[in-house]
């Protein structure tokens, strides 16, 4: 550049010094100190995604800028002009210097005001920019990158709850959907479950995350959606049953962390969309369970009522009964009796319970009562002696020696 | 010993206004309650499982499902009505095992507001329909589901 401005007939140092005093000022002001300010609007951890997913667009721009800046220089050398523009009128060049510092003022102020005015959107953005590059990676290759999913995980664990967390989880809802609607052949439920957990479930259940009972009601939903979707549009096997299991972990998960934080609704709510899944009687228990070691019994009621639905169905009069239907028996009938130990009213309803129960195996008291035997070898093999007492005491009382 | 009603009740404030009703119905040994929250979630567990009464609130959110698109329009919010004209409606080939339940309407709405309920598809007995008000108590609301089922 200084070379430029060597030969006599070249710009004079006057110009030289308001050129660069524009291009210094311009580059400190005008795009410096906003980005850098912009860069505070952005949470520590959000910081390299959003470089790396957005962050081109002010490096594009101020390319376009320098360019431009340069242009001023090149078009204030005699010896360029006389090549560029060869006999021009003598206002030609002004006008020409004038307009592209308009149009470089113009265009940093332009992307100074967007980036104030939507810097209340970052992470809504940043949501949207990452499933759209999901979507279309998978258009392209028939997968996701694993750098997309880091980055939903990421969001997950770093989003603030509330309002920007249910656009994150609306944005999950949107890629999820798109994938469950691929044909069966070709759809990726491994994928699906990933995102399921690592960035829908995490994003409630993150240690971290502070609790907002709608971003739990929306995280249910989607997981329930799922469910509903892949049960009307698979014919069966594993793959199904491997995203069954991960949406009952995701539920059993959103449920716990919400009775941690006495979100009695979110809890509810789980244990509702949990009863409408197959195969999910031990996460109901669990969380019917966990509830009475809060000291909260209206959840344990609610898996009592649905478990016993699933039992009432499963035993009748001469028909076999599966496994899973067993295991069923085996929570429904440790939840009652931990609900029994409770005294009063709770062990009112608890024998309310277990009186529709012994109707059913009226006929069959024996049958009745190694159900009870069965029920507590299955909690004392996996060590929740508490529930194993609370049922061999509940059979001493119904059956007295 | 009474027979068991397989309940389903779709309503989006059945975790807020409507808790103590919605407890209420865990503890009668008669009544096996199921909800849904959306107009989406009603339909996945209506088109899976059969039910005896099925009680719908007409001001529903659609949920996630694309099917709703067509009744997106013009700010609409009766989705309970759009649930209820898809099953017993267009879709009505797709819900036989709900040959024999009894639907009813628990809303905020007066009777006068819908009287597209009582029309084809719908043909909802006029008795099946509750209007909400806060004087309404849990045993009257259990009462209701019981003459449903009964009708």
């Amino acid at each position: 550049m200084i070379f430029l401005f060597q030969h006599p007939d070249f710009l004079n140092e006057e110009w030289l010094a308001t050129a660069a005093g524009i291009a210094i000022t311009f580059v400190v002001f005008i795009m410096g100190v906003p980005a850098l300010i912009f860069q505070t609007f952005i949470a520590g951890g959000l910081r390299d995604v959003y470089n790396e997913r957005l962050g081109g667009e002010w490096a594009r721009l101020f390319k376009i800028q320098m360019a431009l800046i340069a242009l001023i220089f090149l078009l204030g050398n005699v010896e360029f002009d006389k090549v560029l523009f060869p006999g021009h009128s003598w206002w030609f060049f002004p006008i020409c210097v004038s307009g592209i510092l308009f149009i470089v003022l113009f265009l940093g102020l332009r992307s100074l005001v967007k980036n104030f005015q939507s810097s209340r959107n970052i992470e809504k953005k940043l949501s949207e920019k990452i499933t759209d590059d999901a979507i279309a990676h998978f258009e392209k290759h028939k997968t996701v990158p694993a750098k997309d999913l880091e980055d939903l995980g990421i969001l997950a664990r770093e989003l603030q709850s509330g309002r920007v967390k249910n656009i994150f989880l609306e944005q999950c809802e949107r890629l999820v959907e798109y994938l469950l609607n691929i044909p069966e052949e070709n759809r990726d439920t491994k994928l699906i479950g990933e995102i399921l957990s690592d960035a829908v479930c995490l994003s409630v259940t993150y240690d971290g995350a502070q609790f907002n009972n709608e971003n739990m009601r929306k995280a249910l939903d989607i997981l329930s959606f799922t469910y509903s979707h892949i049960l009307h549009h698979t014919t069966g096997g594993a793959s199904s049953s491997y995203l069954n299991t991960t949406i009952g972990n995701c539920m059993k998960e959103i449920g716990i962390k919400a009775m941690t934080k006495d979100d009695l609704p979110a809890v509810m709510d789980a244990v509702e969309k949990l009863s409408a899944i197959e195969a999910t009687s031990k996460e109901m228990f669990i969380l019917g369970n966990e509830a009475l070691l809060q000291g909260h019994v209206e959840p344990a009621v609610a898996a009592i009522r649905k478990l016993g639905g699933k039992v009432r169905d499963a035993f009748l009069p001469g028909q076999p009964v599966d496994y899973e239907d067993k295991r069923a028996f085996y929570f429904w009938l440790g939840l009652v009796a931990k609900v029994y130990q409770l005294g009063g009213f709770a062990q009112n309803f608890a024998q309310r319970r277990l009186q529709t129960a012994v109707a059913q195996f009226d006929d069959a008291r024996d049958e009745l009562q190694t159900l009870f035997k069965e029920t507590q070898k299955n909690f004392y093999q996996v060590a929740d002696f508490d529930t194993a007492d609370a049922v061999k005491n509940l059979e001493e009382v119904l059956f007295p020696e | 010993m009474r027979p068991t009603i397989k309940l389903l009740w779709i309503d989006d404030n059945l975790f807020h206004d409507l808790t103590e009703k919605r407890m209420a119905l865990y503890m009668e040994d008669d009544i096996e309650p199921h909800f849904a929250l959306d107009a989406t979630e009603a339909f996945y567990r209506l088109r899976n499982e059969p039910f005896d009464v099925v009680i719908v609130d007409l001001r529903l959110p659609p949920g996630p499902d694309d099917m709703w698109n067509n009744y997106r329009e013009n700010n609409f919010q009766k989705f309970g009505y759009a649930l209820l004209n898809t099953v017993l409606g267009p879709q009505k080939d797709q819900f036989d095992h709900l040959k024999e339940t009894r639907f009813g309407v628990f809303t905020i709405e007066a009777q006068e507001e819908n009287p597209e309920l009582f029309d084809d598809p719908i043909h909802l007995s006029e008795k099946n329909f509750k209007m909400k008000t806060h004087a309404y108590h849990e045993n009257a609301f259990i009462d209701f589901i019981r003459h449903v089922h009964r009708r």
